[in-house]
């Protein structure tokens, strides 16, 4: 009987985790726009930080060209420090991400620049966690909007 | 006799003005490239200072993609404070750059990134200069912080 109750425990403590890491992963999930102008440019700040899982060891970020499909490819650059990486979405309108990219800038500031190749109105979504160097889920902020074009 | 020594003297200062401009010009020009990997994303700190001219109103910057003729297009994105911009060279192996971005972000210093759109490698010139809000060039300064 005991341990039919730690068991059933357990697995409600189990589904809870992955209810809160699903609701934390959604909550990481930015819809944007950019508009017309082929130098138009969206700018985000998030913040990696120890929530208690452990500090963090980088950012992951990807990025998904949306509808329209058009040609403007949608990129997101990152930069941290003396870092910066991008990683573009090639193939507008499937189901695919950009390739994932990582930025091993620890606990902080990191800065998110999202473009296109030229004019037309885009959207994307951007998706972005911060993790600990043992590939857990850690403290990631909501990306801050700075500007939006 | 004296208005010549002053026409040679004016042509004489003239023509240091302009080669003193053209080598300020010159020096901000950087030829860079990047690597293969399609993440690969060089990355300066340009700054802008009053040299004499006044103080800067804005950068202004542009980017050529160079040889080889390859499919990764190249663009340059700058931040300073919340201010981000970006500009694209939409063809490749022409001799036209990029539309000009200006960020009116006044002294200070602005962040660069030069990147491209996939794999291979990619060569490419980015010109930039500092200006007052009459247009004229002052102080310019950089730094390379990630050359990949």
């Amino acid at each position: 009987m005991n341990k039919s109750i730690l068991g059933k425990n357990f697995v409600t403590v189990s589904l809870l985790g992955v209810l809160v890491y699903t609701a934390s992963a959604s909550a990481h999930n930015i819809n944007g726009a950019l508009g017309k102008a082929a130098g138009a440019t969206d700018y985000y700040q998030v913040e990696c930080f120890d929530d208690g899982t452990g500090p963090a060891d980088r950012l992951l970020v990807e990025i998904k060209d949306l509808a329209p499909v058009a040609a403007p490819l949608i990129s997101v650059q990152v930069t941290k420090g003396a870092i910066a990486k991008n990683t573009t979405d090639i193939v507008d309108g499937n189901a695919t991400y950009s390739p994932t990219l990582t930025v091993n800038g620890g606990n902080g500031s990191y800065y998110l620049i999202v473009d296109k190749t030229a004019a037309k109105a885009e959207t994307y979504n951007l998706q972005v966690h911060c993790e600990t160097s043992d590939d857990q889920h850690t403290g990631t902020s909501e990306p801050a909007l700075l500007q939006n074009q | 006799m004296k208005h010549i020594i002053f026409k040679k003297a004016f042509v004489a200062a003239s023509a240091l003005t302009i080669l003193g401009y053209v080598g300020g010009a010159s020096a901000h020009d950087i030829s860079g490239a990047l690597g293969k990997s399609p993440t690969a994303t060089d990355y300066y700190q340009l700054s802008c200072y009053d040299d004499g001219n006044g103080p800067a109103d804005h950068l202004s910057i542009q980017v050529i993609d160079m040889a080889p003729v390859a499919k990764p297009l190249i663009s340059v994105q700058v931040t300073k404070g919340i201010l981000a911009g970006n500009t694209t060279d939409a063809v490749d192996g022409n001799a036209t750059y990029s539309p000009a971005l200006k960020m009116k972000g006044g002294d200070g210093d602005y962040a660069v990134t030069v990147d491209k759109t996939a794999a291979g490698l990619e060569t490419y010139s980015l010109q930039y200069h500092c200006e007052t809000s009459t247009g004229d060039h002052t102080g310019t300064g950089y730094a390379i912080l990630a050359n990949q």
